[in-house]
């Protein structure tokens, strides 16, 4: 019996030290795997993200010229239609809000007159519990569109273990807040540009009013244009100045989420 | 016996032990990819924002080359 046990003992140990293993073994490759797939990752969407780039640099240009001659009729348009599906769900909510009414006096009336109904109610409470799953499988889908919002990465952890994919995804956002750090910087470059050229045309508009002959009204205009360029480069120099705080609050928040995964 | 015993509770146990760290170490992801999502988002309205800033500015100097 004793030698039995002893077998049994040994080839549980010998099965148990296989395993672990050809676990840790296993482990290791997938981490390898992990690593690659990473990469190939990362080089898609680099990928992509250049080809997108390119594409919607064409696709801006062409838009700028058409938008231009478009814009105008476009606008009525969008503002027509908007106003009507506005009316729409306006007219609709309002029908739904007294038909919701209806039924729950209907349902208390029915209550009160007679206990022995309660099987007639039940069906109007079925209505207003469906309305409730309605909206509340509106709401799932909608932070489930929400949660994916176009990042192919998203939650697909694919290979990769907990610990490499947060990692990973920590590195993307690094990427998306030195992206962001870099376009504050570009747009603070048109902002000096901007008020440059209004200084120039300042300077020009002035001489104009000290030569002889120079019409009060086209100077007035050229004027009304030089502070509406003004104002809303004082407004772009208060966007930036707030988005900077912004990122760099964001740039710690990453370095915080990721420090426990690093 | 008593051997068979042991070993079988200390199996039930590194079962039990690595089952609760996954779940943790799941959660502990899902709340950090939370965090990093909403980053992202934020950051993707600041573009946006500044985006269309710019592009109301570029507008505005542009009806300065007329003058």
């Amino acid at each position: 019996m004793k030698v039995i046990l002893k077998n049994i003992g040994l080839v549980l140990f010998f099965f148990t030290l296989t395993t672990a293993t050809g676990y840790s073994q296993g482990n290791s490759q997938g981490k390898a795997k992990g690593k690659e797939k990473k990469e190939k990752i990362k080089k898609s969407v680099d990928d992509e993200a250049d080809f997108q780039k390119g594409k919607a640099k064409e696709m801006k240009q062409k838009g700028q010229d058409k938008i231009k001659d478009k814009a105008k009729g476009k606008k009525e348009e969008v503002k027509e239609s908007v106003e009507n599906e506005a009316e729409r769900q306006e007219g609709k909510a309002e029908e739904m809000k007294q038909k919701g009414k209806d039924k729950a006096k209907k349902a208390k009336k029915e209550k009160d007159l007679d206990d022995d109904d309660y099987m007639k109610n039940d069906d109007d409470f079925d209505v207003e519990d469906e309305m409730d799953d309605e909206s509340e499988k509106k709401a799932k889908k909608l932070k489930k569109e929400k949660s994916n919002n176009g990042k192919a990465y998203g939650r697909d952890k694919g290979d990769m273990s907990g610990e490499e994919f947060g990692k990973f995804r920590a590195s993307i956002a690094k990427e998306q807040v030195e992206k962001t750090e870099k376009e504050l910087t570009e747009k603070e470059e048109v902002l000096k540009k901007g008020r440059e050229k209004v200084k120039n045309a300042k300077e020009k508009v002035a001489k104009e009013r000290e030569a002889k002959g120079a019409d009060e009204e086209v100077i007035k205009q050229k004027e009304e244009k030089i502070s509406n360029a003004e104002k809303k480069l004082n407004e772009l120099e208060e966007v930036i100045k707030r988005n900077k705080e912004k990122v760099k609050q964001k740039a710690e928040e990453i370095k915080k989420v990721s420090e426990p995964v690093e | 016996m008593k051997k068979l015993n042991i070993l079988v509770l200390s199996f039930i146990f590194l079962g039990a032990v690595s089952c609760r760290d996954t779940e943790k170490e799941q959660e502990q992801l899902d709340a950090t990819l939370d965090k990093i999502e909403a980053v992202e988002e934020d950051l993707e309205k600041t573009s946006d924002e500044v985006e269309s800033k710019a592009n109301e500015v570029e507008s505005a100097l542009m009806e300065l080359d007329s003058i």
